[in-house]
């Protein structure tokens, strides 16, 4: 096992994660899309902004978080402002384009029609902005999915060993660094931080 | 397109049919005529489906013509499920084809003596109405393929299955897609019913060698035909959301929102939410060789359809739309894509309005009659109903009362129809509009363009308490004038973002009439349709006690985010301050 170490996503002291690093073409993206669903998790610096998060840590676009994802939910509740709603360890953020519907345009960040989803909306910050090493749940929807996701997946997203070894097996993925574990490991329930990078098509 | 098709089922000596100028009518479209009509001739307090009933078919105002996104028919009457008036509309092609026979509305008034079964056959020749009693109780699938076998591929259908013979609550009537499949419903309400009542199984129109429609002002016509095009295409709802992954892209984001009802509105979270979500439908349908991305009409650019096959590749039903995936889906506990997609497609052929259906089903698995999650058991019940089993025939009279068969508390229906996919205490703007909705609780009637662009009594701010009663007011205005247009109401989310766009629909109207109408005169026409509807209502008996939601949406919080409905029913009295 030649992979870097890093730390544990369940806290647990002395135990370290494996990291694995692999390369995928282009159209085994949609794979990853039930994941990016369900939510992955992925280490950050909480304590931070939607905003500084998503463009400071992630590498996502000023413009495309704009202008591309209209819609936003931090621990469930819609948010209208991404500069002041702040990410705590463990939060579930989850990122969408516009949607249809009145419904669609009631949830969108801001938008006009925000009072008729008033008894949801984020409202306070629900977190310290101490900044720290933690974890989130982060969950990508619709298009974002698309266009998004590799960066996310570039990063490295942290998943169980048995569903890295189902996921590399349905894409007949090549790992470029990293081994996954085979004896001697509880790889059933082992986590992973996997790195994706998307070939060029 | 300016006259007017009245067939008198119960005539002495059979059917009688008259054609005549649109007279009083004229200039009407969509829900304006069929509200009109049904406002002026149908004695509010008569029973649904009895002789003073009437059902009305008319295409929107640029049906048949070039104008994209404008195929949509609606089809109204007194509703025998909600004892209100009722407008439901649809896609597919009869809409197009009705328009370019020249027919602003179809009248089928009266009730046949005896149980014959009619077939209605309009072509260049004229029109025919046979009794065919070899089509009874045929599905609709299977009656479209013998209309096929009859009359050729060149034809578009508007018809009832089982249901609608059965007169059930929940019975739809199907409209033929650009397949010739029936899959498009004007679902709600039982205008099904209305139909099996008159003893009119199908309508078929001849659509070889029909004409388009064309405008007074083609120059202008063409351009703003253009812009509106750009603009749908431009939009990221309609130029790409929506192409991509239908309308059940609703499903993740309802349910991160924690306002998806799931088991009969018992939380608002569904663990198997993104099994079934558009991402995972339109997935499923790109891998197995289906379609993701289709229309249900000529002339549609937004393309929000698609069609299901199984993993053979076989035809199972067109893309389920979001509201019937959460109806025979979350709400029901069933996370089984091909299960739902299956379901849909006996909903289409037995003809039942999937929302009432999956509501209903979902009740009966609240009291018991089979759990929560289980699919075949559920298929087992749609199957149920379209044999006519006593079971399958309280279930077929919609979620009311099937819940009060089977002595269920929680009924979440309004005006006794029930409530679809978003749960009212999440977004509660959307319950303000369930429960006065001159419909009973539908999620249409609140769809369309934005307050500001109309302007529809000033500038509404979104952060004032009341802000929601407004905008639902608003939003209710704005949808009455755009069902009469036939647009399909999803351009609305290209409209309501960018004025140009709703500035070049004006302009089609305008174009093809040779008008002149601003926002102003869209929002008196809205406002007027409103006001025959309520009127309508209050005359059938409805009062602003039945404006409500049921009781227990402001008493059980809703789980993850633990809320009731909290707008206060002095709040909801006033929506229709106008």
């Amino acid at each position: 096992m030649n992979g870097q170490k890093f730390p544990r996503f369940n806290g647990q002291s002395g135990t370290a994660l494996t990291k694995v690093k692999a390369q995928i073409s282009p159209n085994m993206l949609s794979c990853f899309f039930p994941l990016f669903q369900q939510g992955i998790t992925v280490e950050v610096e909480t304590g931070c902004s939607i905003k500084e998060l998503l463009c400071g840590q992630l590498g996502i676009d000023n413009a495309y978080l704009e202008e591309r994802i209209t819609t936003i939910f931090l621990n469930g509740k819609p948010v209208d402002d991404c500069t002041t709603a702040i990410v705590g360890d463990g939060a579930v953020l989850a990122l969408s384009a516009a949607m249809p519907g009145l419904v669609g345009a009631m949830l969108r960040k801001g938008g006009f029609y925000t009072a008729m989803r008033s008894a949801i909306t984020y409202r306070t910050p629900s977190a310290d902005s101490i900044r720290a090493n933690g974890h989130i749940r982060l969950k990508l929807f619709n298009s974002i999915m698309e266009e998004a996701g590799p960066l996310v997946l570039r990063r490295g997203i942290i998943i169980p060993c048995s569903r890295v070894m189902k996921l590399l097996s349905e894409m007949s993925a090549e790992i470029i660094s990293g081994d996954l574990p085979t004896s001697g490991y509880d790889s059933a329930g082992a986590d992973i931080l996997l790195a994706v990078e998307i070939l060029a098509s | 397109m300016d006259k007017i098709l009245r067939i008198d089922m119960g005539a002495k000596g059979g059917p009688k049919m008259t054609e005549s100028p649109a007279g009083d009518y004229a200039g009407l479209g969509g829900r304006a005529m069929t509200s009109s009509i049904i406002s002026a001739e149908v004695p509010p307090l008569c029973h649904a489906l009895g002789q003073d009933n009437k059902l009305v078919i008319a295409p929107g105002l640029l049906t048949g013509s070039a104008a994209v996104m404008s195929g949509r028919l609606s089809i109204g009457c007194k509703s025998p499920l909600t004892g209100t008036i009722k407008e439901s509309n649809s896609g597919g092609q009869a809409g197009i084809a009705m328009a370019r026979h020249g027919y602003a509305a179809i009248v089928l008034e009266g009730k046949p003596e005896g149980s014959d079964l009619y077939k209605i056959v309009i072509n260049d020749k004229g029109v025919s109405i046979k009794v065919d009693n070899s089509l009874k109780m045929l599905t609709n699938y299977d009656l479209i393929d013998k209309m096929k076998g009859e009359f050729g591929e060149k034809i578009a259908c508007i018809s009832i299955g089982p249901a609608g013979e059965m007169k059930m609550g929940a019975a739809s009537i199907a409209v033929t897609d650009m397949e010739l499949r029936p899959s498009r419903h004007a679902g709600r309400g039982g205008v099904g019913a209305v139909m099996g009542s008159k003893g009119v199984k199908v309508i078929v129109f001849d659509t070889s060698g029909l004409k388009m429609r064309q405008p007074k002002e083609p120059d202008k016509f063409r351009e703003a035909n253009k812009k509106f095009t750009e603009g749908l295409k431009s939009h990221p709802v309609t130029g790409k959301g929506l192409p991509a992954y239908g309308t059940s892209v609703l499903t993740n984001i309802l349910n991160e929102a924690g306002g998806y009802p799931t088991r009969n509105f018992k939380t608002g979270a569904f663990e198997g939410a993104s099994a079934i979500s558009g991402e995972t439908y339109a997935d499923l349908e790109t891998k197995r060789g289906g379609l993701a991305t289709h229309g249900c009409h000529t002339g549609c650019v937004i393309q929000c359809s698609g069609t299901f096959v199984d993993k053979n590749g076989k035809f199972v039903s067109k893309q389920p739309e979001y509201e019937t995936v959460w109806a025979h889906g979350g709400n029901c506990g069933i996370s089984d894509p091909d299960a739902i997609a299956k379901i849909d497609f006996l909903d289409d052929t037995y003809g039942l309005d999937t929302i009432e259906m999956g509501v209903a089903i979902g009740v009966a698995m609240d009291a018991g009659v089979i759990p929560f999650g289980d699919a075949e058991g559920a298929i087992r019940l749609v199957n149920e109903v379209g044999k006519g089993t006593p079971l399958g025939r309280i279930l077929g009279s919609g979620a009311e009362v099937t819940g009060k068969a089977f002595g269920v508390e929680r009924i979440p229906v309004v005006k006794h129809q029930s409530i679809p996919a978003y749960d009212p205490r999440a977004v509660q703007g959307m319950g303000v509009t369930y429960a006065t909705s001159t419909m009973g609780a539908d999620h249409t009637v609140g769809y369309a363009v934005t307050a500001n662009i109309l302007k529809v009594g000033g500038f509404v701010d979104p952060l004032k308490p009341d802000g929601q009663v407004e905008l639902s007011r608003n939003l209710q205005i704005a949808t009455a004038a755009i069902d009469s247009t036939g647009m399909c109401l999803f351009i609305a989310f290209a409209v309501l973002d960018q004025p140009e766009t709703f500035q070049a629909l004006l302009d089609l109207l305008n174009s093809f009439y040779g008008l002149s109408l601003t926002g102003d005169d869209v929002t008196a026409l809205g406002k007027k349709i409103l006001t025959m509807e309520r009127d309508f209502n209050k005359r059938a008996g409805f009062t602003a006690q039945h404006d409500r939601l049921p009781a227990y949406f402001s008493k059980i919080p809703l789980p993850p985010h633990n809320v009731t409905f909290q707008v206060k029913d002095e709040d909801l009295d006033k929506v229709f301050n106008f």
